[in-house]
């Protein structure tokens, strides 16, 4: 009888594990990029049904007070070794869907703050979210769409009131090697960071 | 959470009489490890709704739910460790 129906499961499919990145960033700078370009599937979009106040154009009879809405929610997939599977979750890059942020960042092993060095304003929230969460570590990833920056790191850093500690690199979101760098800058950058378990032992 | 992976006990085995056309869905397709994401876009079953009928599931003793590393603890550093060297290999 052969039971052994996946083709990949050499180990012992009991035996795999997996972890998860989230991609952060404005609207339009590149999440989806990144994610397209590491990911050894194609970028997958899953739906989130919440509900909200109805306006006027959306009540429906049933539920006069509120209606469901769907944001769409992109992730790409990594087989990082035969037991090991991350997973890239992009956020919603509109403001008022970051209620959803919490599920999608809760248990993430870091995080990476896509920002289009040109238009930094649209980062400022992204940044907030991740500076008062304190416990998922993140890196900053400038996309240099034209392969230039007109600041330095450090005008940048200052800009968006990043911590010292956290690592702001630049990268092309396009290029699946600059865009894997990014993850492993921000492993290694996880790794280092003190754990909070460290304190009491 | 969202990332999770999910696969039955007996990729062989007919699902188990009585499930909710969803769970039967669901059931089919972890038999190959997936994660709760994966199972959300490709049955088109929102994630909440895909949540709960897993934890049913597993409750019944139907599926495994597998592990998942946050690294919030420093005994997960070594897998973190794995995590680095993997995508090392696949970006040098």
């Amino acid at each position: 009888m052969d039971s052994n129906v996946s083709s990949n499961n050499s180990s012992g499919p009991a035996s795999l594990v997996s972890t998860k990145i989230v991609v952060a960033g404005g609207f339009g700078a590149g999440k989806t990029t990144l994610v397209s370009s590491v990911s050894e599937i194609p970028p997958v979009s899953t739906e989130a049904v919440m509900t909200e106040a109805s306006r006027e154009h959306d009540d429906t009879s049933i539920t006069p007070d509120k209606v469901t809405t769907t944001v769409a929610m992109d992730f790409g997939r990594l087989t990082l070794d035969q037991e090991l599977i991350m997973y890239m979750f992009g956020t919603p890059g509109q403001a008022r869907f970051w209620f959803m942020w919490d599920d999608i960042v809760r248990g993430a092993v870091g995080a990476v703050i896509v920002v289009d060095p040109r238009r930094l304003a649209d980062s400022f929230d992204a940044v907030d979210y991740f500076e008062k969460q304190q416990s998922i570590p993140y890196v900053v990833a400038l996309n240099k769409f034209d392969g230039q920056l007109d600041y330095t790191i450090e005008q940048i850093r200052e800009a968006l009131e990043i911590a010292p500690e956290v690592p702001i690199v630049d990268f092309d979101a396009r290029d699946r090697r600059s865009a894997g760098g990014v993850l492993t800058c921000l492993l290694e950058y996880a790794i280092s960071r003190p754990k909070s378990g460290e304190l009491v032992g | 959470m969202v990332q999770t992976l999910v696969s039955v006990a007996d990729a062989g085995a007919p699902p188990p009489a009585n499930l909710l056309p969803e769970s039967e869905s669901i059931y089919r397709m972890c038999r190959e490890t997936r994660s709760v994401a994966e199972l959300s876009a490709e049955l088109k079953i929102p994630m909440g709704v895909t949540q709960v009928l897993l934890s049913d599931l597993a409750d019944q003793g139907h599926v495994y739910i597998h592990p998942t590393i946050t690294g919030h603890s420093p005994s997960e550093n070594q897998v973190l460790e794995r995590a680095l060297r993997g995508l090392e290999r696949l970006f040098q």
